[in-house]
């Protein structure tokens, strides 16, 4: 496989710098800064320590035995849900934190949907000292409240974004819209592999973490690799994560699961790769899920992570190559796994993370007798409210 | 040297007849129109333009509707009044058929004005699948370096958009020093002119605009006359604004 992206940040025909001008010269900033920091031995070695001793990694595989006998399918949990912070958010904040003070920004803007990369980030500029302001949709708000206060206890100020369809799409035009107005002292933490280019690229080298771990692991506790490897896709980071070092792994099965809501209908779920067509949004070429004049479409997701109408540009890439393939898993089928998982195993998953299990559960005669490493991306404790709504406690 | 001043309206909002009507009276005064295609992710705009393209959206406002509309204008302006489209690169990306039709071209627009796309990326729009005739409008920043201003300057042949601030549309204006210094390079290096956009909502601001480029560019004040004040007050606000330009 090609090395992606080429040097302007396009993989294949996706990707590209689709930002307003005033923030180009910040994307090169950016740019170079970043190979500065990946080739500085001291900043490395900076970022790793934080990730052991703060964060918590390497991050366990964990043979889930009991779903495993229930299911007939051998299922392994990538554990990101014990990362600090409860996901895999954190490994690309920390990055890019250190990132912003290397670049000798002061502080730190972010978008989030479950409040996952809120929190991670306002986790790093408390840790650093840095000031930060979150954007989150008022319909998150209310349904991640748990997330909110815990930004709130960590000294950040949340700000809700009533335009739009009050979600994780319009928080990033908000963070966008604030960033081309701070742009001299501000860096804008995107916490998917989505937005213009260097981004989609640094978050997923940041989030490779995950399959750089998961590879020896995995080969240590099941004496091979595994068949296939699931993923939940929002943007697409926890997926870009886990399938990075397995790209270059010979007949391992790569699988982004989207969100299939309610039903496959315009506007009851949040599919892009499955039911979208290529298009230009928040930065890049992808496919997105637009109506034919060539606004988004309004989306929804059980699931706040997930609820998102675009998707990272490498996702579209690896899709039209097929070297990953994109399912989905319904809200319904995605609370089933979560509930599995919570009776079975005594984990309480993210709905984002419950979407990966899923799929695999609603397709366990495709899956019998497989090796199945699924990505726990998160913990579900910030679900709390969607739970009581959908399961009643 | 002449002005080359311009305003922005959002295609058919309010509603179509005010549209035009104010297109008409503005082209009286002004010497080039920017007409809003709405997209429901502006990146680049501030409330009051965001708020009009939902509305619009709302209403059932698309590109169709808005070339019918530009075709009424051009029946009533004289052909030197230049017409611009403004959009997001997305918009362009889905009705790039539309905008290579020979019914365009009868509409003589001159160019596409599109905030998410920088230079760097305009070769997707241009290149292969030239959108042939119109120019997709260099803008440039207080952030933008000199080489870049000095290459951009000289690629230009309708009008180079200079950006006051760092910001949305809506905001205010402020020209640091730096920022005057970029703007002369941009006029120094380029044959056609330079005009300063975001922030310019009053006599005073204009006049500013004018002191270091060669036009000025008023948007998100019109729209809130139109919602406020409506078509009267449009004209009434910009008829004294060209009183008081002299
Ligand atoms: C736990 C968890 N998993 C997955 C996601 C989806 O994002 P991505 O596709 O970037 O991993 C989120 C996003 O908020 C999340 O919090």
């Amino acid at each position: 496989m090609e090395r992606v992206p080429d040097k302007n940040g396009y993989y294949g025909k996706f990707g590209g710098k689709f930002l307003p001008e005033t923030l180009v010269p910040a994307l090169k900033q950016i740019e170079e800064s970043y190979e500065k920091f990946i080739n500085d031995t001291e900043a490395q070695a900076k970022l790793n320590d934080l990730l052991k001793r703060y964060a918590g990694r390497p991050t366990p595989i964990y043979f889930a035995e009991n779903l495993s006998n229930l299911l007939d399918v051998e299922i392994y949990l990538k554990r990101e849900d014990l990362v600090h912070t409860g996901a895999h958010k954190l490994n690309n904040a920390l990055g890019q934190a250190l990132l912003a003070k290397y670049m000798g920004k002061t502080r730190l803007i972010a978008e989030t949907g479950a409040g996952q990369h809120g929190v991670a980030t306002a986790t790093c500029a408390a840790l650093m000292g840095m000031e930060c302001e979150v954007f989150m949709g008022k319909v998150d708000v209310d349904r991640q409240s748990p997330n909110v206060k815990r930004m709130k206890l960590l000294g950040t100020k949340v700000t809700p974004v009533y335009s739009g369809s009050k979600t994780l799409k319009d928080a990033i035009n908000a963070a966008m819209q604030d960033w081309v107005a701070t742009v001299q002292n501000t860096h804008y933490i995107l916490g998917s592999v989505v937005g213009a280019h260097p981004f989609p690229m640094i978050v997923r080298d940041f989030q490779s973490v995950i399959s750089k771990e998961a590879v020896p692991q995995f080969l240590e506790i099941a004496g091979r690799h595994p068949d296939c490897v699931v993923a939940s896709v929002g943007g697409g980071s926890n997926a870009a994560g886990i399938f990075a070092k397995y790209l270059e792994v010979e007949g391992v099965k790569l699988i982004g699961v989207e969100a299939g809501g309610r039903s496959n209908k315009d506007g009851d779920h949040s599919a892009k790769l499955n039911y979208g067509r290529p298009g230009i949004v928040h930065g890049n070429f992808t496919y997105i899920l637009q109506t034919d004049e060539g606004n988004l479409m309004p989306v929804h997701s059980v699931s706040a992570g997930l609820d998102y109408p675009a998707v990272g540009p490498e996702h579209s890439y690896l899709k039209d190559i097929g070297a990953a393939v994109y399912e989905t898993c319904s809200d319904r089928e995605a609370l089933d796994a979560f509930q599995a998982l919570c009776r079975h195993e005594g984990i309480i998953p993210a709905l984002e993370s419950s979407h990966a299990l899923g799929h695999v559960m609603a397709h366990k005669e495709k899956y019998k007798g497989q090796k199945v490493l699924i990505n726990l991306s998160g913990r579900g404790d910030k679900d709390m409210p969607i739970i009581e709504e959908e399961l009643g406690l | 040297m002449t002005q080359y001043n311009g305003f922005y309206l959002m295609g058919n909002y309010p509603d179509r007849d005010t549209f035009i009507e104010a297109a008409a009276q503005g082209l009286q005064h002004f010497d080039f129109l920017e007409v809003g295609i709405p997209f429901s992710d502006p990146i680049a705009d501030g409330t009051a333009i965001a708020e009009a393209a939902q509305k619009a959206l709302d209403s059932g406002v698309n590109l169709a509707g808005i070339l019918e509309s530009i075709k009424a204008v051009r029946e009533r302006v004289s052909p030197e009044k230049d017409i611009y489209l403004m959009t997001y690169a997305n918009i362009i990306f889905n009705h790039e058929e539309t905008l290579k039709s020979e019914e365009f071209k009868k509409l003589n627009v001159k160019g596409l004005i599109v905030p998410d796309v920088p230079s760097s990326e305009d070769f997707f729009f241009t290149g292969e699948n030239a959108l042939d005739g119109l120019e997709i409008i260099t803008f440039l920043t207080p952030e933008t370096e000199d080489e870049t201003i000095k290459k951009a300057s000289g690629r230009s042949n309708s009008f180079i958009y200079f950006i006051s601030t760092r910001g949305i549309t809506g905001g205010s204006m402020k020209l640091d020093n730096d920022t005057m210094a970029k703007i002369d390079l941009a006029k120094s290096s380029s044959t056609c002119p330079v005009v300063l956009g975001f922030g310019i909502r009053d006599s005073d601001s204009a006049k500013t605009a004018l002191e270091h480029c060669d036009g000025f560019i008023m948007g998100t004040v019109l729209i809130q006359k139109l919602n406020d004040k409506g078509l009267d007050g449009f004209k009434k606000f910009t008829d004294e604004l060209f009183g008081e330009l002299g």
